[in-house]
């Protein structure tokens, strides 16, 4: 018995070591947190995997054997003892038992024990009456199915454990371990893996994961293994129609459901069913859930929209998924990573309150560069309000790990970027530039002590020179220009006489650019259009090549990601819990009672002596026990005499 | 001969039925008439599922009434000012800023203040009880014990509503955050401990079980200000399904029993410490006996275990249907198991090797930590499915 608790606390302790290191994670997001020893440290004593290694199981093993070795000395007995009456006691022994009673009854011994078994059975109690050379002894019992709880529950651990056994990954890993299974750890289609990586059709137990695009279908699933992963075929073809993401009125997911089609040689057509999450699809003891979702290749059209003045914007069109060339530009290479159809986000509103907005589609790409440069973007199809203003967000960073910074790129009246890339355009035109610098030369000094031709000449050079580094680095740039040429104790000053000149020059472009749109009044919108436009372009620094991708029109495809699973385990597991929790109300709330009541012949009645035993021996039995006395006593018409 | 039979007969007075009590009958009128109002009103809402969790509810009320009396009382008075709540709502989640006695007593955020409230001043009754001469100061105890569970459970009810009221594609049954959790485990664990304390006449334990509770509730309101833990959230897709409704308040009765018997094991181990130290104390003398207290331990862990283990089997087959594997080692199904293992090994040590006191009652008060970091811990510290809860 000592053992049976140590194997419980033991048991306790080793699946502690399994929640303290997060099992979902990859080998490599592994190694950049622990560091590349004591990932392979953990590797060795299999902590990222701790139910299924080999000292696990060991004590799994041991509670296994040592409860149906208990169960099968024990066992015996207790059926036994639910059988027995118990009948074979001596009239010692329940004089010095724990609880008892004795008195006198009027009526003879026979008659007596019959009156005690109607109140016995008024009580619940089964009883038998046995007579001996001088005594008559009557036995009852009540309960006695707490005997059978005992067997119940511990029966169940090995019930349980076994189902359990039946559904682990262990036939896979010693496949694994005796070398007729290879791990896959490259990125393949299911054609390419080699067979060596393939489960046996016939293999009786797996859980695996596919991710399956509208419109088209999967007889595989990938059974994740240590690193990489191993291939399950299957005898049936699913078919995915459609997926959909049913929506609270907030925008937030309430439900995925995907609508699939079962083909299998065994059924006549194929049939249709809609797999939800908590709905899965049972087919021929697999079960399929709905675990996941992603993008399944959707198709896009897309502008490369030039920041700068020379090049003319590129139509082109992807795929999520797809690698290639990226059209307006030799050597650069386009990836497409991912499409959302929504966006919800919090967005404090001006009275303070947070609500949902949904931002609209957005899609991901990577741009790689020939000299080994990468940077990611995220932008979005339609300008997003913020402010009572509209801007379309583009967000770009060097990697996954780095949160994306966002371009305001401010909208105009007809919702496209038009004029935000006219006044762009302007800016890498050097005719314009120089023109618009000339004439905002003329407007500071215009008239003053400065005003020669030379200093004009130089301030119109300084002017260009200021355009062009706001162009390629933002404020940063003029301020570079500023702290070159000007001692320290005047550069804040001339940095902001710069910024001055700076924006009547750009304002001169502005203008321009609207009146292509033939606005001709600029009022107080205008004014904020081109604001907004300055900060975004002093964002560019940051934001990488000379290239905006705008979204014109897409085609949404998406993938559901199934959960594949052949559990024939489950059902033992379930009846295993169910005669685990009938056995537990059997051990705690029915209490085995036993009652004997000893007779004999005294004068013209009988002496009683009534004795008492509980299995659980609780508080509640004294009193119960006291109770039934003092009404079998009542019953056979005596006093109480008080306990020897 | 006959006449023993008879004399047998009365002395064992009339049967069980024969025994029943007026307001036993009214009970067993009423819980099906309740239950019919509450289809009749509700039915529309509830799928198929729903109405046979509501029957099952109800065929489990019917005995729980007739062994636990008080709740002949508690139950129409919860379910009165549930009702007069919804009526003073009338459909409109704006009543609850309008109507006096939303805002001051039975909109949920207002009801489960006053809950918190009620159970701080209860432990402050019991408390003083245990101290003062007089016999009512503890009796005041059970009585704000009462009101609070009664609070609590008018608060969950009427928020049930509430989020139908804000959307009814977002409503759900309010016990599917850690906010609405700590709630269900205040009522419960206190209606437990009322149970306990008229079936074994213990109040002077009171103070000790309310301690666990007003934590619980300090940590609710930390959890309400600090983080707005009781905004309303639409739940994320797993969540959606009838077995919540089931898994969830089966947990709760094992940690609430498992509370509670750790607390008890805390006044087991302080009521010897002060006989060691100071034999009259009269506190410790207003304990009950180690006998009873080892009694209401093991009681109390058994009914934990039975209805823990329900939970965990329940949790299981959800588990199979939302995330495809009825066991994934999940970090809460992890702890789950350690926590039933350490009341396996309590209840073995207890019903084999036969060991009582002091020993039990340290061995009670770790497992009221393993429980704890089992409730809290793996949400606070270990990620997977259950802490987010997610798909
Ligand atoms: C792992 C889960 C286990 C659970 C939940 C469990 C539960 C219990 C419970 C509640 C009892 C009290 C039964 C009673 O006396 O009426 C008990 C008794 C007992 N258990 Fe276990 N047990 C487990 C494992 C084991 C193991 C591994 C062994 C043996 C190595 C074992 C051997 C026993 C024995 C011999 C008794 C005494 C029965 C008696 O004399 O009444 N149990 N068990």
């Amino acid at each position: 018995m000592n053992l049976a608790i140590s194997l419980l606390l033991t048991l306790a302790v080793a699946s502690i070591i399994g929640t303290v290191v997060d099992e979902t994670r990859t080998y490599s997001e592994y190694t950049a947190d622990y560091g590349p020893f004591w990932f392979e440290v953990f590797r060795i004593t299999g902590a990222y995997d701790v139910y299924s290694t080999g000292w696990f199981l060991v004590i799994l093993a041991f509670l296994l054997v040592s409860t149906s070795v208990c169960l099968v000395r024990n066992a015996p007995a207790m059926l036994r003892e639910l059988k027995s009456w118990r009948a074979n006691v001596t009239y010692k022994s329940l004089q010095y038992s724990r609880h008892s009673r004795s008195w006198h009854a009027q009526a003879e011994p026979r008659d007596t024990a019959d009156a005690l078994c109607t109140g016995l059975g008024r009580a619940g109690y089964g009883s038998r009456v046995d007579e001996g050379p001088d005594h008559v002894l009557v036995t009852a019992r009540r309960g006695r199915w707490n005997r059978l709880g005992y067997i119940f529950t511990h029966a169940a651990i090995v019930v349980i454990a076994f189902g359990g056994l039946l559904d682990s990954k262990i036939g896979i890993k010693v496949a694994n371990l005796t070398g007729f299974l290879e791990v896959e750890t490259r990125n393949l289609r299911a054609s390419q893996i080699p067979d060596a990586s393939w489960l046996p059709e016939w293999n009786h137990a797996f859980r695996g994961n596919v991710e399956v695009p509208e419109g088209t279908g999967t007889n595989v699933a990938f059974v994740n293994l240590y690193d990489g992963y191993v291939v399950q075929p299957l005898p049936f073809t699913l078919e995915l129609k459609d997926f959909r993401i049913e929506r609270y009125p907030t925008g937030q997911p309430k439900s995925y459901e995907s609508d699939v089609r079962v083909h299998d040689p065994e059924l006549d057509e194929p049939y249709e069913q809609t797999i939800a999450v908590n709905e899965p699809l049972r087919h021929r003891g697999y079960t399929v859930y709905q675990a996941d979702f992603a993008d399944g290749g959707t198709e896009f059209d897309l502008t490369a929209v030039p920041l700068n003045g020379h090049e003319e914007p590129v139509a082109f069109s992807g795929a999520v998924h797809e690698r290639e060339a990226f059209p307006p530009r030799e050597g650069v290479r386009i990836e497409y990573d991912d499409f959302a159809l929504f966006n919800v986000n919090p967005v404090t509103r001006e009275d303070g309150e947070v609500e949902q907005r949904n931002f609209g589609p957005s899609f991901d790409y990577t741009l790689r560069y020939p000299d080994g440069e990468s940077r990611q973007y995220r932008n979005f199809m339609v300008p997003v309000e913020r402010e009572g203003r509209e801007y379309f967000l583009s967000g770009t960073r060097a990697g996954p790990d780095d949160d994306f910074r966002f371009l305001y790129i401010p909208a105009d009246d007809a919702r496209s970027m038009d004029r935000f890339v006219g006044l762009v355009e302007r800016m890498d035109d050097p005719d314009r530039v120089r023109e618009t610098a000339q004439t905002a030369v003329a407007d500071a000094v215009g008239g003053s002590e400065l005003d020669t031709a030379a200093g004009r000449a130089e301030l119109e050079r300084t002017v260009t020179d200021l355009v062009e580094r706001f162009r390629t680095s933002g404020f940063d740039g003029v301020w570079a220009v500023v702290e070159e040429n000007v001692p320290t104790d005047r550069q804040e000053q001339i940095f902001q006489a710069y910024l001055r000149v700076l924006q009547a020059a750009l304002a001169g472009l502005y203008e321009d650019v609207l009146a292509t749109e033939g606005v001709e009044q600029i009022g107080a919108d205008e004014w904020a259009f081109f604001r907004d436009a300055l900060t975004a372009i002093n964002g560019f620094d940051g934001y990488g090549k000379e290239w905006i991708l705008r979204l014109d029109a897409f085609e949404h495809v998406q993938a559901s990601g199934f959960q594949i699973a052949r559990a024939p385990g489950q059902n033992i597991v379930y009846f295993g819990s169910t005669l685990l929790i009938v056995g537990l109300f059997l051990m705690f709330y029915v209490d085995h009672r036993r009652l004997w009541i000893w007779l004999r012949r005294e004068g013209e009645g009988t002496a009683i002596l009534m004795a008492g035993r509980s299995a659980r021996d609780t508080l509640d039995f004294e009193p119960h026990f006291h109770q039934m006395a003092d009404r079998l006593a009542r019953g056979t018409g005596a006093e109480p005499r008080s306990s020897e | 001969m006959a006449v023993t039979r008879d004399a047998m007969d009365d002395a064992f007075g009339p049967g069980f039925l024969a025994r029943r009590t007026v307001g036993d009958w009214l009970w067993a009128a009423g819980v099906p008439v309740a239950t019919i109002g509450v289809l009749l009103a509700f039915g529309d809402a509830m799928g198929r599922s729903d109405v046979l969790i509501l029957l099952g509810f109800a065929a489990l009320l019917l005995p729980l009434g007739w062994s636990f009396r008080a709740l002949q009382l508690f139950t129409p008075v919860v379910g009165g000012a549930a009702a007069l709540a919804l009526l003073q709502y009338g459909g409109e989640l704006a009543a609850g800023e309008a109507r006096f006695l939303l805002v001051y007593a039975l909109a949920s955020q207002s009801a489960i203040m006053w809950m918190s409230a009620l159970f701080v001043l209860a432990t402050v009754a019991y408390l003083a009880g245990l101290f003062a001469r007089a016999d009512w100061v503890a009796r005041t105890g059970t009585a704000l014990t009462w009101c609070a569970t009664g609070m609590g459970f008018t608060g969950l009810l009427v928020r049930w509503h509430e989020t139908y009221l804000i959307d009814p594609a977002i409503g759900y049954i309010p016990i599917s955050n850690l906010y609405e959790a700590f709630i269900l485990f205040c009522v419960i664990t206190a209606l437990i401990w009322l149970y306990y304390e008229r079936r074994y006449a213990v109040r002077h334990l009171g103070g000790f079980v309310l301690t666990i509770i007003s934590a619980a509730v300090a940590f609710l309101l930390w959890y309400s200000f600090d983080r707005a833990g009781h905004e309303i959230e639409p739940l994320v897709p797993a969540l959606n399904s009838y077995w919540m409704k089931i898994h969830v308040p089966t947990n709760f009765i094992g940690y609430g029993a498992f509370a509670l018997a750790a607390m008890v094991g805390v006044a087991y181990l302080l009521r010897e410490r002060l006989l060691r130290t100071r034999p009259e104390s009269r506190i410790a003398n207003r304990l009950p006996l180690p006998a009873v207290l080892d009694d209401i331990m093991y009681k109390s862990i058994a009914l934990g275990f039975a209805f823990f283990t329900i939970a965990t089997f329940l949790g299981a087959i959800w588990a199979a249907e939302a995330w495809g594997s009825y066991w994934n080692w999940d970090p809460k199904e992890a702890w789950a198991l350690i926590v039933w293992l350490t009341y396996a090994g309590w209840l073995h040590m207890r019903l084999t090797k036969g060991w009582h006191g002091a020993p039990m009652a340290w061995w009670a008060v770790i497992g009221l930590l393993v429980t704890a970091f089992c409730f809290l811990g793996v949400n606070m510290f270990l990620s997977g499915l259950h802490s987010y809860g997610e798909l």
